[in-house]
This record gives structure tokens, C-alpha cells and sequence, in this order.
């Protein structure tokens, strides 16, 4: 299977840099798998989980915020507002991010904060599924 | 001249006022190592972004978006500056050369929309006759993606309402990891030319193919790369804050051991004085003593 050049980057680290085989990225509507040749493109990510299957076939897994990703020659960026390990999420805070969010959204205020609340509950979901799919 | 009394009590003064800067001078340096792992770990994500605009801006000349500035702007918008300051004095010339620069882009404008992240700026400001329509406080010291995001939000909503037309971001930024300089910079609308691209690269633009759509992708590209754009910005801010404090509280610490040096001379010479002053008056005693056993 060839491989391409793939990045996940997110806003204080970079999460891959190297070879890939595939890599699947969360879109509005479901995840999009991306292998070696793929025609250029840009793609809106939004909040959920990406995998990415390394060179040597090892799969690896990773929480990612809203973003964009961007196809040109053979070679993938992935750029997203946070990209975390499932290890790294603290379901505790999650959890409570999500009620707080869910409770501003409940009292709907602005627009702009409703707007808020709605990313924080999708971040909070996606970052809260990954626990529960490794459990 | 003063007492020998009064010196003591000056040195006493200085050397207090040392440590503490000295203290202060120990945090920042610890602050400034922060800052800058901080902003090595952010520009990778700030130079990609910022490229990838470029190349889809280069990709779809004919793109009808308000956020790359090619769609008709609602009229009546204003200008909106987002000002980086620091939240704390004590940083050497930082917030003063900050907001006198933002004094003077601001003068040349009519009606500018005023958002500051930092009290210092805010304060000064204010002083100077400006409205802040909105104040970020206890960011400046503690930069994260999560606060970032909230002023990107709050720029993108006032800006697709059509209150505001362009939005710019002021703030310091390190040139080589030494000088300190004030700078401003378009955040919205995000155009083509704010972006490096050479002239081959400018001149060989690609097919691309929107996933899942054209719409989706640009509007969730451009609140992404400001919220990314302001936590670069912020971090750069922060790293040149805690610079300038550093420095200024090393020269502080470096002049009050210059003032002790001063002092302990004069300290010195004045005890000298006295103990000189006393045993005049002791021998005068002696000798007035003397003549009046032998007369």
C-alpha cells in the first residue's frame, strides 16, 4: 500500500509529522478515511475522532477540536484547534464541562453564546465518546 | 549632611527593595523559558494555517465570502482593534510603548471599536479618551486556546453582523527573540495579500474539491485560523511582557547594587567623621584637662 506525508497539527503541538497509510478525519457528515493519492482537496473538520494507521500498520487514535485539513499532492495537513491522546482526557471535567455547557444553553441568552455552548457540548461529546469506545 | 543613623536606614531600604526585584527578576526569567517553549509548541500551527489560507485564497480567485473580503461589505460597518497589553506594571517601557502606539493608529480613525485584552491598556486607554467597547482581563498572563477562542468568537459574530467591517490586531512582537516591537496586523477580512506566498507559488493554483462542501469548509476555516491567529498573537504578547519585565527588573537589581555601593561609601565616610569629631573632643577635653592641673 503506498504511503503519503501526513501532519496533525494542533494549536500547542504537533500531534504527527511522517508517513501515513490512511487516515480517517471526522466531517459534518461522518468520517472521511483518506489514503495515498487522493485528488486535492480542503475539508471543515469538526469535533470527533481521528485515526491515522502508520507505516508499519499500527493504528493510532486522537480526540481533535474544529479545524480544516487540506489535500494537495500527496501530501495531508490536518489543522485543529486541540488534538489530545484518549489518555490525556479527564473524563471527570469533561463531564462537568458538558452539564455547564448544557446549563448555558438551557438559559439562551445570546446567539454568540448559544453558538458557544453548542461547539463546548460537540467538543465535550466527541472527547467523551472516545472514553467510552476504549472502556 | 545626613546621620550616620539615616544612611543605615536608607541601605536597609535599598536592599529590601532589591530582593524583591531580584525575586521578581528570578520569576520572569522562569515566565520568559514558559513563553517561549510556549511559542515554539504554537508556530508550526500559526506558519500552516496561515499557508494553507493562502493556497485555497490562490485556489478560488472567484470565492463570494464575506471573511476573504470578496463578498460586498454591509455598510456602516466600523473598524474594531483588538489591543494586547499586559495585565501588570512593572514590565519596563512594555504596556507604555504598547498603548502609545495604539494611541496613534487609534487618533487616525474616527469611530474605532476598541477591544483590549489586559488592564494596564484598558486603564490607559481609557485615560486618553477612548471607549472600550470590550476588556479581557487575566488573559494576558495565562494564554490559552479556550480564551483565545471566546475573542475570536466574539470578533467573528460582531464582524458577519456587519457592526464591524475590518478588524486589526495590535500587539509586541519579538523580531529575533530580543527586540521588542509594536505591530499591527489585518484580521479581518483575511486577504490574500497579508499572506507570504512567493510568485511561482502565486502563480500555479490547483483544482480542489470542497469536503463536505464549499460553504462548510471556508466558514469553519476562518473562525479557526483567527482563534488560532489570536492565541499566536497572545503568546507572542506574553513572551514579550514577561521579556521586558525581565530585563527591567535586572537593571533594577543591578542599580540598587550600584546605589548600595554609593552608600556604604558614604556610610562609611560619615562614621568616620564621627568617631574623627569624637576624638577631637575627647584629646580637647584631655588637654583643656591638663592645663588646668599644671596652671
Amino acid at each position: 500500500m503506498d504511503s503519503f506525508a501526513l501532519k496533525v497539527i494542533g494549536f500547542s503541538r504537533v500531534f504527527y509529522e511522517g508517513e501515513a497509510l490512511q487516515v480517517q478525519v471526522p466531517l459534518q457528515d461522518g468520517l472521511v478515511g483518506i489514503m495515498a493519492h487522493h485528488e486535492n482537496a480542503v475539508l471543515g473538520i469538526v469535533p470527533g475522532t481521528l485515526r491515522l494507521q502508520q507505516p508499519d500498520g499500527e493504528w493510532q487514535t486522537a480526540v481533535v477540536d474544529a479545524g480544516f485539513a487540506r489535500i494537495s499532492d500527496n501530501t495531508v495537513s490536518v489543522l485543529v484547534e486541540e488534538v489530545l491522546r484518549p489518555e490525556e482526557i479527564d473524563e471527570e471535567r469533561e463531564r462537568r464541562a458538558l452539564a455547564e455547557a448544557q446549563e448555558q444553553l438551557r438559559q439562551r441568552r445570546s446567539v454568540l453564546e448559544c453558538q458557544h455552548a453548542e461547539a463546548a457540548i460537540l467538543r465535550s461529546l466527541a472527547r467523551l465518546h472516545i472514553k467510552g469506545v476504549n472502556q | 549632611m545626613a546621620s550616620a543613623r539615616d544612611i543605615q536606614n536608607r541601605i536597609k531600604s535599598v536592599q529590601d527593595t532589591m530582593k524583591i526585584t531580584n525575586a521578581m527578576y528570578l520569576i520572569s526569567s522562569t515566565k520568559v523559558k514558559k513563553a517561549r517553549r510556549a511559542l515554539t509548541e504554537a508556530t508550526p500551527h500559526f506558519e500552516q494555517s496561515e499557508r494553507l489560507i493562502a493556497e485555497i485564497l490562490r485556489d478560488l480567485p472567484e470565492l463570494e465570502d464575506r471573511f476573504f473580503g470578496t463578498a460586498e461589505p454591509i455598510p456602516g460597518g466600523k473598524k474594531g482593534y483588538l489591543i494586547l497589553s499586559g495585565d501588570k506594571g512593572l514590565a519596563g517601557a512594555y504596556n507604555h510603548n504598547i498603548t502609545k502606539f495604539a494611541e496613534s493608529v487609534l487618533s487616525a480613525e474616527e469611530e474605532p471599536v476598541v477591544y483590549v485584552v489586559g488592564q494596564m491598556g484598558s486603564t490607559a486607554l481609557q485615560k486618553a479618551g477612548y471607549e472600550v467597547n470590550g476588556s479581557f482581563e487575566g488573559i494576558a498572563q495565562h494564554p490559552t486556546v479556550e480564551r483565545a477562542r471566546i475573542i475570536a468568537a466574539t470578533l467573528c459574530e460582531e464582524f458577519v453582523s456587519g457592526r464591524l467591517c475590518e478588524v486589526d490586531i495590535i500587539f509586541t512582537y519579538m523580531r529575533g527573540g530580543v527586540e521588542a516591537i509594536p505591530l499591527q496586523k489585518k484580521l479581518l477580512p483575511l486577504s490574500a495579500e497579508a499572506f507570504r506566498l512567493t510568485e511561482d507559488e502565486l502563480q500555479t493554483p490547483q483544482e480542489v474539491v470542497y469536503l463536505p462542501d464549499a460553504k462548510a469548509v471556508l466558514s469553519s476555516i476562518a473562525p479557526n485560523y483567527l482563534t488560532g491567529y489570536v492565541f499566536g498573537a497572545l503568546v507572542e504578547a506574553f513572551c514579550s511582557e514577561e521579556n521586558a519585565r525581565m530585563l527591567a527588573m535586572k537593571s533594577a537589581t543591578d542599580s540598587a547594587g550600584d546605589m548600595l555601593r554609593e552608600l556604604s561609601v558614604i556610610y562609611n565616610s560619615v562614621r568616620q567623621a564621627a568617631i574623627t569629631q569624637q576624638i577631637v573632643e575627647v584629646a580637647g577635653g584631655a588637654k583643656a584637662q591638663k592645663r588646668k592641673k599644671t596652671s
